[in-house]
């Protein structure tokens, strides 16, 4: 088997055990997601992914969207605002108790 | 980074699609790893650029997630190429024009002759041609290591010459050596006069000089027959450039020897042939043809040209009939008359190479019959010039 298809298998598996997901922020107003578990709602205006651990809603005017590698989305367009779900955002006091 | 939308490579297809579970559906192409671009929403209408090979499966999942996509945009060369799919001259053109270059690039079209000062182009250009290298040449009928020596060896002139190919471009690059110059003895250098024969001198006529021999004597090889030095009364010797006609008469002997047998090279009354079809200059061999030739037989090889003939009509087809002849040596015996002409023709053969400058006064011919074949010795008597330059050294002690 070739060496770069396996270290693409082992990248894949590496993603899919991943319990955190990433979010870089650009000065260009590109927001690039890394591990999105789902496309939750997209409109012109606003766009919710479910990431590892929450929810994130971008908002912004005529957003648009593209994938590049596995799991990996770049949302660009006019982004105001980036809003996380609280519901599935770990509690750090509950784990300093 | 954004894709830009003017570089849309080979084949992209921007798809609509309306209703069903929008964002379930692009989860699960994000899900599969199909590379969307510029995903858009609008009026509750998602679209999005993808491969054109990837679609089919795009549409496999839309149906699942009931979304209904159709095609709203096509990018891509290929795209842009299959509007004129009907058009087959724009793809035989192409290609003609390919097989033309390619057919072309096989042939010689010109050949440029550089570094030569006295030799003339058409010299060189002759060269060229005599080994096969001239405009319309099939590139791979002729060796230019081949045309290298042949010119090194046929132009004496050449020093160094580069024959090389570039495509369709032949360079020939020569360096000439500088021309022999006779070794004369300028005119203002003394000399003197000597003997270049032993003879007996029978005319002396001194242009510049002190002649040193009288009409009549008889003279060795070396002997100086005008001198440069000459007394000027009173102020002592002055030296000069001899000059001077001296005609000796010159006695030598000749021989000449044949044998009686002698090896002969025959042509054998059977000959081999093999026929070329010629398409401008390439040939190509008729596969009937099967002559085996070893090395050691002993063979000549000539062609023909002609025009192939069809029911009695000329057609411009050419074809080249290689005549290969073969030859076995065989002992001749011949008879005294026989040999005694060809050692005539042996001794004519001499006469015209070694006494065409000199006078001929008498030749007395006698044949010496042997045990194994004829000796022919001939005694000379000839008039010629005797005198060669010789420059003065002074030694001053």
């Amino acid at each position: 088997m070739n060496v770069n298809k396996l270290a693409l298998k082992y990248d894949k598996l590496k993603n899919m055990t991943r319990r955190h997901s990433f979010i870089y922020i650009s000065d260009d107003g590109c927001v690039n997601v890394e591990y999105c578990h789902k496309v939750l709602k997209f409109e012109k205006e606003q766009i919710i992914l479910q990431l590892a651990k929450s929810e994130v809603k971008i908002i912004g005017l005529e957003l648009r969207m593209e994938n590049y590698g596995y799991k990996n989305v770049r949302i660009y367009g006019k982004i105001h605002s980036i809003q996380f779900d609280e519901s599935g955002r770990e509690d750090n006091s509950s784990e300093e108790e | 980074m954004k894709r830009n939308k003017k570089n849309y490579g080979f084949a992209y297809v921007r798809f609509g699609g309306i209703g069903g579970f929008q964002e379930k559906f692009l989860s699960a192409l994000i899900e599969n790893d199909i590379e969307l671009y510029d995903i858009s929403e609008d009026k509750c209408v998602i679209s999005a650029l993808v491969k054109a090979s990837d679609y089919f499966f795009i549409c496999k999942l839309a149906k699942k997630y009931a979304v209904r996509i159709r095609v709203i945009e096509k990018h891509g060369l290929y795209f842009r190429l299959y509007g004129y799919r009907q058009r087959w001259g724009l793809i035989i053109g192409p290609m003609c024009c390919a097989v033309v270059i390619l057919i072309l690039s096989q042939f010689v079209w010109d050949i440029r002759i550089t570094g030569n000062e006295n030799l003339s182009r058409s010299q060189l250009y002759s060269l060229a041609n005599d080994c096969g290298i001239y405009p319309g040449a099939y590139v791979h009928n002729f060796l230019v290591s081949e045309c290298e020596c042949k010119g090194l060896a046929d132009i004496k002139l050449l020093s160094w010459i580069s024959v090389e190919r570039e495509g369709s471009r032949i360079y020939i690059k020569v360096k000439e050596r500088e021309p022999l110059k006779v070794e004369e003895i300028p005119a203002e250098m003394p000399c003197n006069i000597v003997s270049d024969y032993d003879c007996q001198l029978i005319s002396a006529t001194v242009k510049r000089g002190v002649k040193c021999a009288e009409v009549g004597d008889g003279i060795k090889k070396g002997q100086l027959l005008i001198s440069g030095a000459v007394d000027n009364n009173n102020d002592g010797m002055i030296y000069v450039h001899a000059e001077g006609e001296l005609v000796a008469r010159c006695y030598q002997t000749e021989e000449f020897y044949l044998p009686f047998t002698q090896e002969k090279r025959k042509p054998l009354s059977e000959n081999k042939y093999t026929t070329y079809f010629m398409f401008g200059d390439f040939s190509v061999r008729s596969p009937f043809d099967n002559v085996e030739i070893s090395e050691s037989d002993d063979i000549s090889y000539r062609e023909e040209y002609g025009y192939v003939n069809i029911f009695g009509i000329k057609t411009p087809l050419r074809y080249k009939k290689g005549i290969y002849t073969f030859y076995e040596k065989e002992q001749v015996t011949y008879r005294r008359e026989d040999v005694v002409k060809q050692l005539n023709q042996q001794r004519a053969d001499f006469e015209a190479n070694f006494l065409r400058d000199d006078k001929v006064v008498s030749a007395e011919s006698e044949f010496v019959s042997e045990k194994d074949g004829i000796r022919l010795r001939v005694k000379y008597t000839v008039d010629r010039n005797i005198g060669v330059k010789q420059k003065i050294s002074l030694i001053y002690e």
